[in-house]
């Protein structure tokens, strides 16, 4: 059941690289709240549950509901459907994000450790690097929030993967998420997009020497 | 329990502060604060080496940078004030300035505090959430840039510590790493996975690298030390700073206890080099002077880098050279916040008579870049003298050859902009426009810069104690 969790979320990482719509790309990080969700509730049935119950309801609530459809909130307001066209094509980065599965599988299966379950750890590197790929590859404020969340929910499935031995990881982790997502998305957001009509981080320039 | 009344004092204030919106009324809270920050670092120094739990410990390191952060905090606030004076801002943005600044004092003094790696991450990245408010403090469109990007590669950087995190307690399991509580940790550690724990390493220091300004991610440190306001600009490059220098210091000296050891301070030394680099290289072509400062801080930071890299006496030297530097840097700092008050600019070519036009103001400057540019008798000139004598000893000469002939080319440039500020003529219409600001408002950075003099010529002798006991292995 696990692998079947961690197969799914390779496949929303490939669906993510080459999709154009924004709405659909939003769907995809409900998927991958969901995925995360079934993990926790397969991997951290031994650590205390009230943790658990934390750890579930951070999934479930916040990554699966409350931050995708908040930022469809905004996709609607500032009516855009599509990428503009990004730094790397479709097809391009389908390309890269292949590179980057199987780079990490083969690293994930030489860093043998007793501790770690490979898949996992390859999921959770694929995830990390494809959200900063998608961060350094697209233009959108919008994209690159999403590459955020992306770059989050590997790290949230690494402590995961380490929780039944660092029930702290897995805590701090979900810190880091709510702290910074509700700053991210909460403040920043809403400002920018009053202040920068299209969102574009091409606007983003004035700041040299 | 100590703690928890120093905590809860510092969010009773901060609280206290964002709800009285007037100004006059703030500034008895402001200054009772700062009493209780200095009245709780001067507890700590009674209490050297207490536990409290296994998650705070107050060893000699944390405090010195609490103590540094204490008097750094008076003149902050002080500042703080005469910046709001010339502003006139609204009272909620106001309130919301002292509330940020009092809890972005608080996360800090529990970073110098923790005993735990996890701890110490996740207070770190609560800086970050405090400094963002006070970035964006001016509400303009290049403040909204700058946060953006501070706040964004921030956490992405401190995402990847948490993961170097992770990875190195995973690569110290069964060998005497006690889940990553910085005192308990074995002096004579097994590594059950180099590669882990080589990637482990390299990514926290790159996280914390934003924290203390050197590469690889400190340029949107110097977008943002350009943007907020002065009084903030000079605690994020000197406390800020010392929070990251805090934190990569305690993961490298567990680095010291591996057989890892030489190929982690290789790492630093290329980092610090760097830095000192790209600072010398970008301030070549800098327009703005609180860039040129804020590249100065780079330079800065990245000789601590290289002195963490060296070991030995080079650990004295830093700490001690971050002591001078803090002092120095925000007083800088402070005295450039009234040079944008008066000249209305940020830009090089619109300043100049300012000895004239505002002599204590103009004295703080030379004295402060006397201090600054290392030059004797300022402190900063012996702690670098004992930094390349140590690297010299362990046969790295050529590298204390290139850096000595970049820190030439900073001095060299850092020289001719302030002859500018301080000199340089001015048209009879531009001098018209120019208000100068009132001499006692130098009056604050004039004593810190005194205060830091003193301390080059005649560190006192528990200082001295207390970097020695920081330094052991």
């Amino acid at each position: 059941m696990g692998m079947l969790f961690i197969l799914l979320f390779f496949v929303s990482l490939f669906y993510i690289a080459i999709s154009g719509r924004l709405f659909t790309v939003l769907n995809l990080l409900i998927l991958q709240g969901l995925l995360l969700f079934g993990v926790a509730i397969i991997e951290l049935n031994e650590i205390n549950i009230v943790n658990l119950l934390i750890v579930l309801l951070e999934t479930l609530i916040f990554k699966a509901w409350f931050m995708p459809n908040y930022l469809k909130k905004v996709v609607n307001r500032n009516n855009i459907k599509r990428q503009v066209n990004p730094y790397i094509s479709g097809f391009n980065s389908l390309i890269i994000i292949s590179v980057i599965i199987i780079g990490n599988l083969i690293f994930a299966y030489y860093i043998q450790n007793t501790f770690l379950k490979p898949a996992y750890i390859a999921a959770a590197f694929s995830g990390i690097l494809t959200g900063l790929f998608l961060i350094i590859s697209r233009k959108e404020i919008l994209m690159h929030l999403v590459g955020y969340v992306v770059l989050e929910n590997g790290i949230v499935l690494l402590s995961f993967s380490v929780g039944k031995e660092m029930p702290f990881a897995v805590n701090a982790g979900i810190l880091l998420d709510i702290l910074i997502s509700v700053l991210i998305f909460g403040l920043f957001i809403n400002k920018i997009g009053k202040m920068f009509e299209d969102m574009d981080i091409t606007k983003l320039t004035s700041l040299s020497d | 329990m100590e703690l928890i009344i120093y905590f809860s004092g510092v969010v009773f204030w901060a609280l206290l502060a964002f709800l009285i919106r007037n100004r006059k009324g703030q500034i008895p809270v402001a200054a009772l604060f700062v009493l209780w920050q200095l009245s709780f670092s001067g507890y700590l120094f009674t209490k050297l080496n207490t536990n409290w739990t296994s998650y705070f410990k107050n060893d000699a390191l944390s405090v010195i940078f609490i103590s540094v952060l204490s008097i750094t905090a008076i003149f902050t606030m002080v500042n703080s004030f005469i910046y709001f004076q010339h502003r006139n801002e609204k009272p909620l943005i106001r309130s919301i300035y002292l509330l940020a600044l009092m809890l972005f004092f608080g996360c800090m003094t529990g970073v110098f505090l923790s005993n735990n790696a996890g701890l110490l991450w996740i207070l770190t990245e609560a800086t970050t959430l405090a400094i963002a408010v006070l970035i964006y403090h001016e509400r303009t469109i290049e403040s909204l840039e700058a946060t953006w990007k501070y706040v964004f590669v921030s956490t992405i950087g401190l995402s990847f510590s948490f993961i170097g995190i992770i990875l190195l307690d995973l690569s110290l399991k069964g060998s005497g790493g006690v889940d990553l509580f910085f005192s308990s940790i074995n002096h004579s550690l097994l590594i059950n996975n180099a590669i882990l724990f080589q990637s482990a390493f390299l990514l926290i220091v790159i996280g914390f690298s934003i924290k203390m300004e050197v590469f690889p991610l400190h340029t949107v440190c110097v977008d943002a030390n350009s943007i907020a306001p002065s009084p903030i600009s000079a605690l994020f490059s000197t406390s800020l700073a010392n929070v990251g220098f805090v934190a990569i210091f305690r993961f490298f000296k567990i680095t010291t206890y591996t057989p890892m050891h030489a190929w982690a301070s290789h790492v630093l030394y290329i980092i610090g080099a760097l830095s000192i680099l790209y600072a010398a290289i970008y301030m070549i072509r800098v327009k703005n002077y609180k860039r040129l400062v804020a590249y100065s801080s780079i330079e800065h930071m990245g000789l601590v880098a290289l002195g963490i890299a060296t070991g030995g006496l080079a650990w004295f030297a830093v700490i001690l050279h971050l002591i001078y530097h803090s002092f120095t840097k925000s007083s800088l700092f402070f005295q450039l916040s009234q040079l944008i008050q008066m000249y209305k600019t940020k830009k090089l070519m619109g300043v100049g008579r300012y000895f004239k036009l505002n002599p204590l103001g103009g004295m703080v400057f030379l004295l402060a870049f006397i201090l600054i540019l290392g030059i004797p008798p300022s402190g900063m000139f012996f702690t670098e003298l004992m930094l390349f004598k140590t690297m010299i000893e362990q046969g790295l000469l050529w590298l204390v050859i290139v850096i000595v002939l970049l820190l030439t080319i900073i001095i060299w440039i850092f020289t001719k902009q302030l002859f500018r500020i301080l000199f340089k003529n001015l048209g009879q219409q531009q001098l018209s426009t120019i208000q100068p600001s009132p001499w006692y408002e130098s009056i604050p950075q004039l004593v810190l810069l005194l205060f830091t003099f003193y301390l080059s010529i005649q560190p006192p002798d528990f200082l001295i104690l207390l970097i020695q006991q920081a330094v052991l292995p």
